[in-house]
């Protein structure tokens, strides 16, 4: 968290020029880093029991093979499907609520048609 | 009217409008549209902060309860939904289905028992095709409890879950925030003390199905009376190794009362004063529509 100075002011200069703004991805609720976190432990949870069930060479193939699979190498315009990283992670095989809820087409709050179209297409 | 067009919003966006953002939050999600700067809850929170009163969940003010008898479970539930102080539904159906020999009762908010216990059955589902055998209730109770624990209790569901599999019958409670107890009998809701009263003095262990099902009866009936949360009829649900039996509703317990006599007004209570005959002459006019665009036909 950057230091606030009176009236709430930040060192753009040492911070940034998007410093003190809301960011785009912080957590609007308290649950999503809770859920966040549960994740990152669940996740940490499952490579441990891998390396003390055959050893420290798994976890570490595992984590390359992920590494791999988030570096995708699409055009700013073309979304992946993600197939590799939801086969290694298991995803695959469960449901989870973003399976049918929340999809973007079907949001119930509009934005501004030509600002989204523009984000989403990485021109903004 | 615009007044109205908000409620209608937010209504439908606050059942869901914790795991519908959490839904659009998930890492699996790429550009996070600009649109969800604006998300539902920070303009619920700046609304509410504006002075205006949110409308409540739809919740199951409820008594569900669970026995284990001596061939396998019972569950049994209430049928009366409410909004705030008003019943929603009067035939709503508390008792879910998870797998053919699992069942789960469900109080608390009625949309996140319901969403919750249809995704863990799809899930239990895909485990089971995966695994090549029946999940024991183990399976599905470590996936309810780990799945509110992860949610910190904001998904108000509080969950009996009752089954038999091949190591037996169990019952279990799953409370909102991920806390599970595994007793031979429970009792869950508003109505759970009245519940419980019956079951404290009247349970046995390896009791008989007519038994079993007489004494969930009568737990129910005791919340239906004295539980303004609960009511109306009450569900069972019997669980045994063969399988599954709904029995819904196993009793109806509040019978609107018949009506003894037709109470409509005899012909001629009102006196007639004065007749008067007029012959109207109806013209009628048929519109017949052409198809004047420039597809039609031929030009």
């Amino acid at each position: 968290m950057t230091e606030r100075r009176e009236y709430g002011a930040v060192d753009r200069l040492t911070h940034g020029l998007q410093a003190g703004r809301p960011q785009a991805d912080a957590p609007v609720h308290p649950v999503q880093s809770a859920v966040a976190r549960q994740e990152r432990l669940e996740a940490g949870l499952r490579s441990d029991w891998l390396r003390q069930v055959q050893g420290v060479h798994a976890p570490l193939r595992l984590h390359a093979e992920k590494r791999a699979a988030s570096r995708v190498g699409r055009l700013p315009f073309l979304q992946s499907s993600n197939i590799m990283m939801d086969t290694l992670t298991g995803r695959d095989e469960t449901l989870d609520f973003s399976d049918y809820l929340g999809a973007v087409d079907a949001s119930e709050v509009m934005g501004q048609p030509h600002a989204v179209v523009e984000k989403s297409l990485g021109l903004l | 009217m615009a007044k109205n067009c908000n409620f209608l919003v937010i209504f439908q966006c606050k059942h869901q409008s914790i795991v519908l953002q959490l839904a659009q939050y998930t890492l699996r999600k790429s550009p996070v549209p600009d649109c969800n700067r604006c998300s539902c809850f920070v303009r619920n929170a700046a609304l509410e902060s504006s002075g205006m009163a949110l409308p409540k969940a739809v919740k199951t003010g409820t008594t569900i309860c669970g026995i284990v008898f001596k061939d396998g479970v019972i569950l049994g539930a209430d049928t009366r939904a409410t909004d705030g102080s008003t019943v929603a539904s009067l035939n709503c159906q508390k008792i879910h289905y998870l797998a053919p020999n699992m069942y789960c009762c469900g109080a608390g908010t009625a949309a996140d028992t319901e969403q919750t216990t249809k995704l863990i059955s799809s899930n239990l589902e895909l485990h089971s095709l995966n695994t090549g055998r029946q999940a024991p209730l183990s399976t599905a109770l470590k996936m309810l409890a780990q799945m509110l624990f992860k949610y910190q209790g904001h998904i108000s569901a509080a969950l009996v879950l009752g089954g038999v599999d091949r190591l037996g019958p169990h019952i279990y409670s799953v409370h909102p925030h991920g806390s599970v107890d595994r007793l031979p009998y429970v009792t869950m809701g508003s109505g759970s003390l009245a519940a419980m009263a019956v079951f404290e003095s009247r349970y046995r262990p390896n009791m008989e199905l007519e038994e079993g099902k007489k004494l969930v009866r009568d737990a129910i009936a005791a919340g239906i009376f004295n539980d303004l949360g609960s009511g109306t009829n009450v569900d069972l649900c019997v669980i045994t190794k063969d399988g599954a039996q709904m029995l819904r509703p196993y009793d109806v317990a509040n019978v609107k009362g018949a009506r003894q006599e037709r109470y409509r007004f005899k012909r001629g209570t009102t006196a007639v004063l004065k007749t008067r005959l007029r012959k109207f002459d109806v013209q009628e006019e048929e519109v017949v529509s052409m198809d004047t665009s420039e597809a039609s036909g031929s030009a």
